[in-house]
C-alpha cells in the first residue's frame, strides 16, 4: 500500500444534524491531486482498534491544498462516525491514504445524470466542480430528507439553479426514475451513490430501458455488515485468529500484523481477494464470480458460515 | 495473410481486428441499422434475424451503392439518425471494412459505447491499406504485399489494423528502396 499522509483537521462544519464536514490539510507539503469520484481511507484509532473508513473526497479536484470528507452519523455505527462527530475537533491529526478512484466521471459521455440519495451526495460535490470546468453537460437529482440528510442542499440549488432536482423524502415530489432516464439522448452516463435499493432500482430502470451496462456506473456507501464472531486459520503461518461480531475479517488479519493490499474495504474493488482453502463462507462482496468463489474471498465484507475457514495466508 | 504458428488455433494477434457474429441485444430500445453496399448472404441472414426479433424498433439507414467516396453521405445520415436517437439504442454497421470503422469512429465520438455497435464486415477479397509513407488510404488484394497506388513504394501490410483509420498498416517492404520501382 502507499505511504500513509499525515494530516490535521483545519475546520469541522456542522452541515445538518446527522452530517459533519471536516477539512483536512497536509502537516507537510501538499497534497496529491485527485480526480472526481475519488475516496480517501481515514485511520481512526478508536479506543483498542484502529479503523479504517473509507470516505469521498468533497472538495474541488483542481485544489491541492486540502482535503474535505462529510461523515454522516450513522446509527448501526461501528464506532468510527461516531468518533469523528463526538471527539474529533481542529487541531486533531489523523492519517489518511493517498486518494484512489473506483468511481470515475466517464471520459466520453455527452450528458452526465448524477442521482444522490442522502449522504451519496459527497462524490458528487467533487463531480459538480470538474463537470463545470470541463463545461459538460450535467444533472444532478438529489433525494434527502430536509433538515436531516439535506447536505449542500441549498448551496447546490443556487449553484446549479434547473441542473438541480430535490426530491424531499418526506414531503416533495418522489423521485420518479423513469421520468428522469427515458428518452435521453444516445451517449448518455448514468451515475448514483447512495443506499443499495436506489442503486439497483436505478440499474433496473435504466435496464428496462435498453441501455447498455457501461452507461451505469455507481457506488455504494457500506460500512461490512456485522455478523457473529468466528476464527480463521493461517494455514501457511501455522496462525489462529479470532474474528469479533462488529470486526471485519481484514480488520482483524491487519490487527494481526498483516498487510493486505486493499482500496474500498466494502466488497467492490477486489485488490483485498484472499485464497481460502477449507470452510464455509458466507461471500457478501459484489465483484466475485462463481467460480472465483470456489477459492477466493473478500475478507473486507465476507465472514464464514460458522466454521473456521482456512486461508492460504 | 497467413503466419504460421506453433500453437493450433492461437488467436488473432490483438493488433487484429475482431468481428463476432453481431449479437441481437434484445433489450435495446431500438435497432439502428446501416448497411453499405449490396448485402451479402451473412448480412441477409443477420437481417433477416433483427427484423424477427425487433421488426417495429428498427431504423434501417441502407446504401446499396455506397463506395469508399462517397462515405460523406452516409456519415451525415448515421449522425442525423444518432442525434435523435435516446440512449438504450443498439448500432449495428453492415459492409466493407473500410467504411464500418469510420462510422464506427463517428459513432463513438457521440457516445456510444463499444458495447452499443456490432460490426459486420462484408465478404471481400479486397482490404483497406494505408501506406505509412504518404498517409494514403487505398484498397488492395489480399496479399502480403503490394504497391502503393499514391506514392508507388512496394508495401509489406502488417498485421496492424488500425480501427482509426480503418485499414491495415501497409509499410516499406524493402528498406533498400523506399521508393516507386520506376523512380531507380
Amino acid at each position: 500500500m502507499s505511504a500513509l499522509i499525515e494530516v490535521e483537521v483545519a475546520q469541522v462544519r456542522q452541515l445538518t444534524p446527522l452530517v459533519r464536514e471536516f477539512t483536512l490539510v497536509p502537516r507537510a507539503g501538499r497534497l496529491p491531486r485527485f480526480s472526481a469520484g475519488s475516496h480517501i481511507q481515514l485511520q481512526l484509532p478508536v479506543g483498542e482498534r484502529l479503523l479504517r473508513n473509507c470516505y469521498s473526497l468533497t472538495g474541488d479536484p483542481a485544489r491541492s491544498d486540502s482535503y474535505r470528507i462529510a461523515v454522516r452519523l450513522q446509527e448501526a455505527s461501528r464506532g468510527g462516525s461516531r468518533h469523528l462527530h463526538e471527539s474529533i475537533g481542529v487541531g486533531q491529526r489523523l492519517r489518511i491514504t493517498p486518494p484512489a478512484n473506483l468511481f470515475a466521471l466517464h471520459s466520453r459521455a455527452r450528458l452526465h445524470i448524477l442521482i444522490a440519495g442522502g449522504i451519496g451526495i459527497t462524490p458528487f460535490m467533487a463531480y459538480v466542480d470538474e463537470l463545470e470546468q470541463r463545461g459538460a453537460a450535467f444533472e444532478l437529482h438529489y433525494a434527502f430528507r430536509t433538515g436531516l440528510s439535506d447536505a449542500y442542499a441549498d448551496a447546490l440549488r443556487q449553484r446549479l439553479g434547473t441542473r438541480f432536482h430535490a426530491y424531499d423524502g418526506g414531503t416533495g415530489p418522489a423521485l420518479d426514475l423513469q421520468a428522469v432516464l427515458k428518452g435521453r439522448p444516445v451517449g448518455t452516463h448514468v451515475y448514483t451513490c447512495g443506499p443499495q435499493g436506489l442503486i439497483a432500482d436505478v440499474r433496473a430502470q435504466a435496464q428496462a430501458l435498453g441501455w447498455a451496462d457501461s452507461c451505469v456506473h455507481s457506488e455504494a456507501f457500506a460500512a461490512p455488515e456485522p455478523g457473529v464472531a468466528f476464527s480463521v486459520e493461517l494455514v501457511r503461518s501455522q496462525k489462529r485468529i479470532e474474528v469479533a461480531p462488529g470486526q471485519s475479517l481484514l480488520e482483524a488479519l491487519e490487527d494481526a500484523g498483516l498487510d493486505i493490499p486493499n482500496m474500498c474495504r466494502g466488497g467492490v474493488c477486489g485488490q483485498c481477494a484472499t485464497r481460502h482453502v477449507g470452510g464455509e463462507v458466507e461471500h457478501r462482496d459484489s465483484v466475485l464470480t462463481a467460480q472465483e468463489r470456489a477459492h477466493l474471498l473478500m475478507p473486507c465484507v465476507s465472514r464464514s458460515c460458522g466454521t473456521p475457514v482456512l486461508l492460504d495466508l | 495473410m497467413q503466419v504460421s504458428s506453433p500453437i493450433a488455433d492461437a488467436p488473432p494477434p490483438a493488433s487484429m481486428p475482431r468481428y463476432p457474429a453481431p449479437v441481437l441485444r434484445a433489450g435495446a430500445s431500438r435497432h439502428v441499422v446501416v448497411v453499405l453496399g449490396p448485402p451479402d448472404a451473412a448480412m441477409r441472414e443477420f437481417l433477416d434475424a433483427l427484423r424477427g426479433v425487433a421488426a417495429d424498433r428498427q431504423t434501417l439507414l441502407a446504401f446499396p451503392a455506397a463506395t469508399q467516396d462517397d462515405a460523406q453521405a452516409v456519415m451525415l445520415a448515421l449522425q442525423q439518425s444518432l442525434a435523435q436517437a435516446q440512449a438504450g439504442a443498439q448500432l449495428y454497421l453492415l459492409g466493407p471494412e473500410a467504411l464500418i470503422w469510420r462510422l464506427c469512429n463517428l459513432a463513438r465520438s457521440m457516445g456510444l459505447q463499444p458495447e452499443e455497435i456490432s460490426l459486420l464486415r462484408a465478404q471481400s477479397a479486397e482490404r483497406p491499406v494505408y501506406c505509412v509513407h504518404c498517409a494514403s488510404l487505398q484498397q488492395a488484394g489480399p496479399g502480403l504485399e503490394t504497391n502503393c497506388a499514391h506514392c508507388g513504394v512496394r508495401l509489406f501490410v502488417r498485421e496492424h489494423f488500425s480501427q482509426r483509420l480503418g485499414a491495415y498498416m501497409g509499410v516499406c517492404a524493402n528498406a533498400q528502396q523506399p521508393y516507386a520501382k520506376d523512380a531507380a
